[in-house]
């Protein structure tokens, strides 16, 4: 399912942050056209597809954001907004409205808020953040991205009580971006993360609520006893394969995920179809774990790798690897 | 039929002016749209050319269910922000209404928008500036869209008036000379909107046997020929066909050149491919 970057603009500036790459290369200013939108909403529809992905940057800081949302609604997409939180008072008003005035936005409107631990924020977005959440909590999933081993987690519980915020927390390794400077988990602190990851089980029991694993989780960072306690918890539906999304730029330039963005960039106008452009993302992701594996030495011989089970760790890394330069130009898709 | 009979009266919403122009088709204006349905009911179906509205933007326009089969056309400054008229989408749509706007960029953008959620919309490129780049984008979006999408005017216009060699898309306007003819509240009647805000009349509704609304045809067409047989002018323009030589000039200094021969060819690719499908 692509993701599309209303605008290259964001409120915050998280050390781990996946839009980097892009956020930087035109800093400000960029934003989606109408026109563009309309040629995306046809573009998917003529593909089967039914959703509209709002990204950024921080999407509500696109002038017409509202507006879009409004219009992808009325088009019969659903709307799923990755959202920070933290909003105007004309953004929130307007949001509002959509609620009010658009009988499927009740249904198929929905956030995805990526929230940082309010102890490591600063006040102020604490603030903007927590409004927000008062307003529109219900339809808010909440998101957290893991950057540093001693990560908490309890915040979010408290937030999902207090806001009555949907039972599942999608949590997101973070990873590498290619040519870019950022924070991430390295390969050798993954099995850290999983532990302390594991310890949160209690409480994600407790509060009846699924940690949604986002890509880049290799299977074999948890035992076979902690994979069967997260199958029971989050009803069989974990996967560790590599879902290849596509992201939108503003500038109608397509890439495979963020972590990937320098190695592979098309514009949109170029394919015919919607089938066409995410087989050719797909086949991209593909080539390169087909020339270099995941993101262990063991990842080769891997059953579960070769099954399709597991991706082998986010390709990003792959990247990173010494080598890695030479063989993604030799990548012929 | 007589050119008489060809021809329609642009008139203001008063019931002394319509009963004037009994006899002939009219296209009644009004600032209020609560007004249709009056109109509708003085007028009657058979006369009634269309109701022009002007009205600032669209928010804030809602058909009722009575009005949903009237010939309304609305002249809008612009189409104004989405969220305030996306609540009434279903109902502009069902309607047989359509949305003029300046041919602002804006105003381009909003047409695409509203023709991809049915909505009939139209452009005005008779006056002031035009984005032409713009408007070539979205004849291309128009034309060659593979999603479903309403028409915009003047591109459909184009497309189906193609073969007729008297087709003038100024039609849509209610500004074609010889075929509308502008009536002013007291009953005046002037060749143009233009002709009339200058006082320039022809007649008077009063007398209107007197006035030879088929010789004033015949003129008109006549002075549109003469256009194409100037050399070095419209008449050597491949766009001459759609376009309505509103402000033709010089060929080569035209703005309009490059769209209208855009329009052409567009217009003559969807006819053949209408022919090739049925």
């Amino acid at each position: 399912m692509p993701n599309i970057l209303l605008t290259r603009k964001c409120v915050r500036s998280c050390p781990y942050c996946f839009a980097k790459k892009q956020l930087s290369e035109k800093a400000g200013g960029e934003t989606l056209k109408w026109e563009d939108l309309v040629y995306l909403a046809d573009l998917f529809a003529e593909g089967g597809c039914r959703e509209m992905r709002f990204l950024g940057g921080e999407p509500a800081l696109h002038p017409a954001f509202a507006d879009f949302v409004a219009y992808s609604l009325k088009r019969g997409f659903s709307v799923l907004v990755f959202s920070s939180g933290i909003l105007s008072g004309r953004v929130t008003e307007d949001l509002r409205k959509i609620f009010d005035v658009i009988p499927q936005s009740g249904k198929n409107l929905s956030f995805l808020c990526n929230l940082n631990d309010p102890g490591l924020a600063p006040p102020a977005e604490t603030r903007c953040v927590e409004k927000f959440l008062e307003e529109f909590g219900t339809r808010v999933q909440p998101g957290f991205n893991i950057y540093r081993k001693d990560f908490s987690l309890d915040f979010l519980f408290e937030y999902m009580e207090r806001y009555k915020m949907k039972r599942a927390i999608r949590l997101g390794l973070t990873h590498p971006i290619h040519l870019e400077n950022n924070s991430f988990i390295p390969v050798a602190d993954m099995r850290v993360i999983a532990d302390r990851l594991l310890d949160y089980l209690p409480l994600f029991d407790r509060y009846d609520a699924v940690p949604t694993l986002d890509c880049g989780f290799p299977m074999c960072l948890f035992s076979d006893e902690q994979l069967g306690r997260l199958y029971k918890i989050s009803k069989g539906t974990h996967k560790f394969s590599c879902g290849t999304p596509v992201d939108i730029g503003p500038d109608m330039s397509a890439w495979s995920c963020f972590p990937l963005s320098a190695a592979c960039r098309k514009s949109v106008y170029d394919f015919d179809g919607y089938g066409q452009m995410m087989e050719y993302f797909e086949s991209f992701t593909k080539s390169i774990r087909k020339e270099a594996g995941g993101i262990y030495a063991e990842c080769g011989d891997c059953a579960w790798r070769r099954k399709g089970v597991c991706a082998g760790g986010c390709a990003a890394h792959i990247l990173r690897s010494r080598d890695a330069a030479g063989r993604v130009a030799a990548v012929k898709i | 039929m007589t050119d008489t009979d060809k021809c329609v009266l642009v008139i203001p919403f008063s019931r002394p002016v319509i009963e004037k122009a009994e006899g002939f088709r009219v296209a009644v204006r009004s600032n209020n749209l609560d007004d249709a349905g009056r109109i509708a009911r003085a007028v009657g179906c058979d006369r009634l050319h269309c109701i022009e509205v002007s009205a600032g933007s669209m928010a804030g326009i809602r058909i009722r269910d009575e009005w949903r089969k009237l010939p309304l056309i609305f002249r809008l400054k612009s189409a104004g922000r989405f969220l305030d008229y996306a609540p009434a989408l279903e109902e502009l749509r069902d309607s047989a209404a359509r949305f003029y706007f300046p041919a602002s960029p804006e105003n381009i953008s909003a047409a695409r928008v509203l023709s991809s959620l049915m909505i009939k919309t139209g452009l005005e490129i008779c006056n002031g500036e035009v984005d032409w780049e713009a408007m070539e984008d979205l004849l291309v979006y128009d034309s060659c869209g593979r999603s479903a999408h309403s028409s915009v005017e003047p591109f459909l216009y184009s497309y189906t008036e193609y073969k007729n060699m008297q087709a003038d898309y100024n039609e849509l306007y209610l500004e074609k000379e010889g075929v509308f003819f502008h009536c002013d509240a007291e009953g005046n009647i002037a060749l143009s909107g233009g002709a009339l805000e200058r006082k320039e009349f022809v007649g008077t509704l009063n007398k209107k046997e007197e006035v030879d609304f088929s010789g004033l045809s015949l003129a008109a067409r006549e002075k549109r020929r003469a256009r194409l047989l100037e050399f070095g002018g419209c008449s050597i323009c491949p766009g001459w066909r759609v376009c309505g030589f509103r402000d033709g000039g010089l060929v080569a200094v035209c703005p309009r050149k490059q769209f209208m021969t855009a329009l052409v060819n567009s217009s003559g690719e969807v006819n053949k491919n209408a022919h090739d499908n049925f």
